[in-house]
């Protein structure tokens, strides 16, 4: 026994060797200036619970990062400039400075001294994210794909697991994943080509809907559930797309009509007003307020020579009733965001939970904002009906689809800030009066390494307040299988 | 015959059978093959590497890609082919040989091996089917070798090497359990029968891929088609290759059953299972050759080795559709002599120059045509879908968009094309090579390909291809009028088109600009044509076809000053002169015999060709 203790011993004293090994450096003299690093994590605000910020200094020369808490300090040496910091001492530096600030300073051998740049800045929220983000890995591209697939990311660690990959329905394509109030408990999302259909989810139960009917133009496209769980708003879009000879947005993907209809998923019925499923509109990206009584969209004055006249087509912002006991609408729609009077069109309304604030993507023209490279995150104020850009979470480039997390101080939102072709999801911190901070690149174990080797782009980035457990063989089954519920309109 | 002689002869017989089926393979697919390191890159990175490994199948998938990367060579190509089919042949014999060493079975060793051959001639078939049945095929060869004694350690050998297998080479594993239990009641092992055990376990390694999502469908997991694009309908001569390794087997087995009563007949059995074999072979090659692939192969190859007088010489050989003509026409451009030679070639309207199918999504063809024409938005869009292929990038499509992304000064996403390039063998040089270009705009103007391509963008915004690719061309020379293959292009299609106003207008506006110094033969046809038909237009006839007064008046404008001041010479004139008399004299005679020297003429397409 006593032989055992002695190995151990021995053991932890090699490990302390190992780990403790390298003396800690002293900064000789400092320069004022910030350090390239990729990911920009300089002064970003982020969640207490989110994965090591792990970077990459981009210089050449030996480095190490100095990262200073409100009670603590550690050293950590950069491996080919990456810093990488442990879970466990990374959870501990958050926990303890929860609501405060931590300070970073990058320091560079030069010859035989340590020069230290300019210190930069994390602010912890004390608010949490949602532990899961999902998105959809495509190519960036126009029609062609191999793989896609729904993915689903731990945002507390660095794993990710695919929620259902298209290689086990022959390689078609898969879209629009939603879930109700971030649950995935009930989720929804469409395959096309082969095996096509719209996948439903409510507590295990899959469901596979042929959702084309007689009365609507397409199949059902962009979703948003209900916050009961009993209805999902969808829009039935006719869709094209064209590529430009030259113009730096290469592509514009525009409709030629389009709808906003209601399903109701237990009688699998859809209805629809008037007012949203209009001849002379189109109407498109339906979202309820988080009470449910509001159904907010997007509507356009329909143009009839498109795509010729695709930039003539600018989205307003229009709210009207909607009544979930009997699935009736109001009368009469508001107007948010006046198209025709601002000049600029609307994308993806997304209100916050506690109902104060509604984010939307503002661009020049039409409603796929992806491919436009002037598209900026905007917010309304729904108290005091102001608008305003979230300037601090835009770039030069395209900034568009985004989700709210469960206690409405947390956003993520794809951007191509980083090359321009490629969208990654950025997370930014939204206070209570409503405004964006720094946003952070969403992190990795070695971020440059990853983005730079990741040749798909995040789409439809959301928040979730948990894991998908539906098995990909379940779903794949349904889709190959079962017998599709035909959507009926009521 | 001695032992050794026995093996020398077999040895002998068995090099000269693998230089034939080189040969064979030379002859049938190695364009084919080429065309397979087209659909795929293999990167020398250790994550990519080790994203592949994690896979079920994954380690027979990074065998095949990368013997594939060196199939940019024909000759590795059949040569590499050529060692695994031996491979696989020399396996199958030293398994047969255990179960019964009757030389007379030893050309049954071959038939897996032909059908593996057959089966690569459909590129839907991943080249990991072949390397997965060689590794199955060493598994089971050291299974047969190994633990002959012990009965126990045999058992778990055969059970780990199926669950191995399963994670290394995928539905082989099944064939592997399969074969591995007849060979051990062949050979009448002890608790043979308890051998089928491996049988079950890869069974319960199929549910537990398709159970955890890593396949779609059991089918999958336990057939060839683990090796088979997934969209298509899979032939059945791909199951033919896995089918004869147990059949063999069995066969050899009874052989030694017959050797034991009559040489004779042991002979007569050979004879006829090879026969049958060889003839499913030959009857299975037929099915799977398909003429018109075989042809793209060829012309992508000369058109990635950049071969133009090979692939013009193939191409008119070979005008089957407008695949043909457009890869036949691609081959005059880059040679510089497209409008000049146009008609020196069978053409069928402006398809033959540029065909866009309904469903463009991988075309390789019309994304070279589209590139060279200048209109480089529609060859990005065309190239980034073709790039989507069987495993993965389609190198000479990433090098396009990366030229375009380059063009456009989208550097940031160049930069992460030449980073992945980087990590191939065989265009890391290159990738390489195009590092200067980032950041540097007066670099990529200089360049003669980057820089054309930039001054190509049109000035006027419009979508591609929207109504016809001459309404691309228009606005590409309108910026560049110097871009002389896009000029070449633009007139031969309105030649084409049949359309001699516009190729009038054409003329007027382009002729002594960088592009067009000199007017092609065709052009000055086309030219005289114009002038010839509407100065002898009845004018009365014109108005009653929509011509007007002022039009025709306009049309009349073109006279032979103008034509000599647009670039048609005097010997042109003569010689429509005598075509005109020979017109006259086949229309009072209705036989166009006699004008079958003009066929090479614009004059004889735009009145004897249907488009």
């Amino acid at each position: 026994m006593k032989n055992i203790y002695k190995y151990i011993w021995v053991l932890s004293l090699v490990f302390c060797c190992i780990t403790c090994g390298k003396n800690d450096i002293k900064i000789s003299r400092t320069i004022d200036e910030v350090p390239v690093i990729f990911p920009d994590y300089k002064d970003v605000t982020v969640p207490y619970n989110i994965a090591p910020l792990n970077f990459s200094y981009m210089g050449k020369e030996a480095c190490r990062l100095i990262v200073a808490g409100v009670d603590d300090e550690m050293q950590i040496e950069g491996e080919n400039g990456l810093f990488s910091f442990s879970g466990s001492a990374w959870k501990k530096l958050m926990e303890r400075n929860k609501g405060g600030t931590i300070e970073l300073a990058v320091a560079i051998q030069t010859g035989n001294e340590w020069v230290g740049y300019k210190s930069f800045f994390i602010h912890v929220a004390p608010e949490p994210i949602d532990a899961y983000l999902s998105y959809r890995l495509i190519p960036p591209g126009y029609e062609g794909w191999k793989e896609m697939g729904l993915y689903q990311r731990n945002l507390e660690n660095y794993t990710q697991t695919a929620i259902y990959e298209n290689k086990l329905t022959n390689g078609n394509c898969v879209n629009c994943h939603s879930y109700c109030n971030r649950n995935p408990d009930k989720m929804m999302f469409h395959a096309r080509a082969e095996f096509g259909g719209t996948v439903l989810i409510r507590d295990k139960v899959i469901e596979k809907l042929n959702t084309k009917t007689d009365s609507t133009m397409s199949a059902l496209v962009y979703p948003y559930w209900h916050p009961s769980g009993d209805y999902i708003a969808f829009s039935v879009n006719k869709t094209k797309q064209s590529f430009f000879n030259h113009h730096p947005n290469r592509v514009e993907v525009y409709d030629l009509a389009s709808d906003v209809v209601v399903y109701n998923v237990h009688t699998h019925q859809i209805t629809y007003s008037p007012l949203t499923k209009s001849n002379q509109a189109f109407e498109t990206f339906p979202t309820f307020s988080p009470d449910g009584r509001s159904l907010y969209y997007c509507s356009a004055h329909a143009v009839d020579s498109m795509p010729k006249s695709y930039k003539k087509v600018k989205y307003s912002l229009l709210r009207i009733d909607f009544n979930p006991e009997d699935m009736t609408f109001g009368d009469k729609v508001d107007t948010l965001y006046n198209a025709p009077l601002n000049g600029k069109s609307v994308s993806f309304p997304r209100i916050s939970p506690d109902g104060k604030f509604l984010a939307f993507t503002l661009h020049e023209f039409g409603n796929f904002s992806i491919w436009h490279k002037d598209a900026d995150l905007y917010m309304v104020n729904l108290q005091t009906k102001q608008v305003y850009p979230l300037s601090e979470a835009n770039s030069d480039d395209v900034d568009s689809y985004h989700s709210w997390s469960e206690n409405s101080r947390w956003m993520v939102f794809s951007s191509r800030r980083t090359n321009g072709l490629y969208t990654r999801p950025f997370i930014t911190y939204i206070d209570e009066k409503g405004k964006a901070h720094k946003p952070f690149l969403l992190p990795q174990e070695n971020p440059l390494v990853y983005y730079k080797q990741l040749m798909f782009s995040y789409n439809i980035p959301e928040l979730m307040v948990k894991k998908v457990e539906v098995s990909e063989h379940e779903i794949a089954k349904t889709l190959r299988y079962s017998k599709e519920i035909n959507v009926t309109v009521k | 015959m001695g032992f050794r002689n026995k093996n020398s002869v077999l040895l002998g017989i068995g090099f000269i059978l693998f230089f034939v089926l080189g040969c064979y393979i030379k002859e049938t697919q190695q364009y084919a093959l080429f065309y397979r390191e087209q659909q795929q890159l293999f990167l020398f990175d250790l994550i990519y590497i080790g994203e592949l490994f994690r896979q079920p199948g994954g380690f027979a998938i990074l065998m095949a890609r990368f013997l594939v990367q060196f199939f940019y060579s024909l000759w590795s190509s059949i040569v590499l082919t050529t060692l695994l089919l031996a491979l696989i042949t020399l396996s199958v014999w030293l398994i047969l040989r255990k179960i019964g060493d009757y030389w007379y079975a030893f050309p049954l060793s071959f038939i897996p091996g032909l059908f593996f051959a057959a089966s690569l001639l459909d590129n839907n078939y991943h080249y990991e089917g072949v390397t997965a049945y060689l590794l199955m095929l060493l598994f089971l060869f050291i299974y047969s070798t190994v633990f002959k004694r012990n009965k126990r350690l045999r058992l778990v050998l055969g059970c780990i090497f199926t669950i191995v297998l399963f994670y290394l080479a995928g539905s082989v594993a099944l064939l592997f359990a399969i074969s591995a239990f007849l060979f051990d009641c062949l050979k009448k092992r002890e608790w043979a029968l308890l051998s089928s055990l491996y049988v079950i376990f890869a069974f319960a390694m199929g549910l537990v891929a398709v159970q955890g999502g890593w396949l779609g469908i059991y089918t999958y997991a336990y057939t060839p088609l683990c090796y088979y694009e997934a969209t298509v309908t899979a032939p059945f001569v791909h199951y033919i290759g896995w089918i004869t390794l147990p059949a063999c087997m069995l066969i050899t087995g009874l052989v030694g059953y017959f050797a034991e009563r009559s040489r004779y007949l042991q002979t007569v059995v050979c004879l006829v299972i090879v026969i049958t074999g060889f003839w499913s072979f030959w009857k299975s090659y037929h099915l799977n050759m398909n003429a018109n692939l075989g042809a793209f192969y060829q012309y992508e190859y000369y058109t990635v080795n950049e071969e133009w007088d090979e692939l013009t010489a193939v191409s008119a050989k070979n005008m089957r559709n407008y695949n043909g003509a457009n890869y036949l026409n691609f081959s005059l451009i880059q040679k510089g002599v497209l409008a000049e030679n146009l008609f020196l070639y069978p053409q069928f309207g402006p398809a033959s120059l540029v065909y866009i199918p309904k469903d463009k999504t991988p075309d390789v063809r019309l994304a070279h045509v589209l590139f060279a024409m200048g209109n480089m938005g529609a060859a990005q869009n065309v190239a980034f879908n073709a790039c989507q292929s069987l495993n993965g990038y389609n190198p000479t499509m990433l090098k396009m968009i990366l030229q375009i992304d380059l063009m456009r000064g989208s550097y940031a996403v160049a930069l992460k094309y030449i980073e992945l390039l980087e990590k191939t063998l065989h265009y890391s040089e290159w990738a390489t090579s195009q590092r200067k270009f980032l950041f540097n705009d007066g670099q990529v103007e200089q360049d003669p390909v980057l820089g054309t391509g930039r001054r190509d963008f049109p000035n006027e915004e419009a979508f591609v291809l929207f109504d016809s690719p001459m309404d691309d061309l228009y606005k590409i020379l309108d910026t560049n009028p110097s871009d002389v293959k896009a000029m070449q292009y633009a007139i031969s299609y309105l030649l084409l088109a049949k359309d001699i106003n516009h190729t009038k207008e054409f003329i007027e506006k382009y002729y002594g600009t960088p592009g067009l110094k000199s007017l092609p033969v065709p052009a000055q046809e086309a030219l005289v044509f114009f002038y010839d038909y509407y100065h002898t237009l009845d004018e009365a006839y014109a108005v009653q076809h929509g011509i007007t007064k002022e039009q025709l008046a306009d049309y009349q404008r073109v006279d032979l000053d103008y034509c000599k001041n647009h670039g048609v010479t005097q010997e042109t004139f003569d010689r429509f002169a005598i075509f005109k008399e020979a017109y006259g004299k086949v229309r009072q005679s209705q036989s166009a015999q006699s004008l079958t020297q003009y066929k090479n003429t614009f004059w004889h397409y735009l009145l004897f060709v249907q488009i």
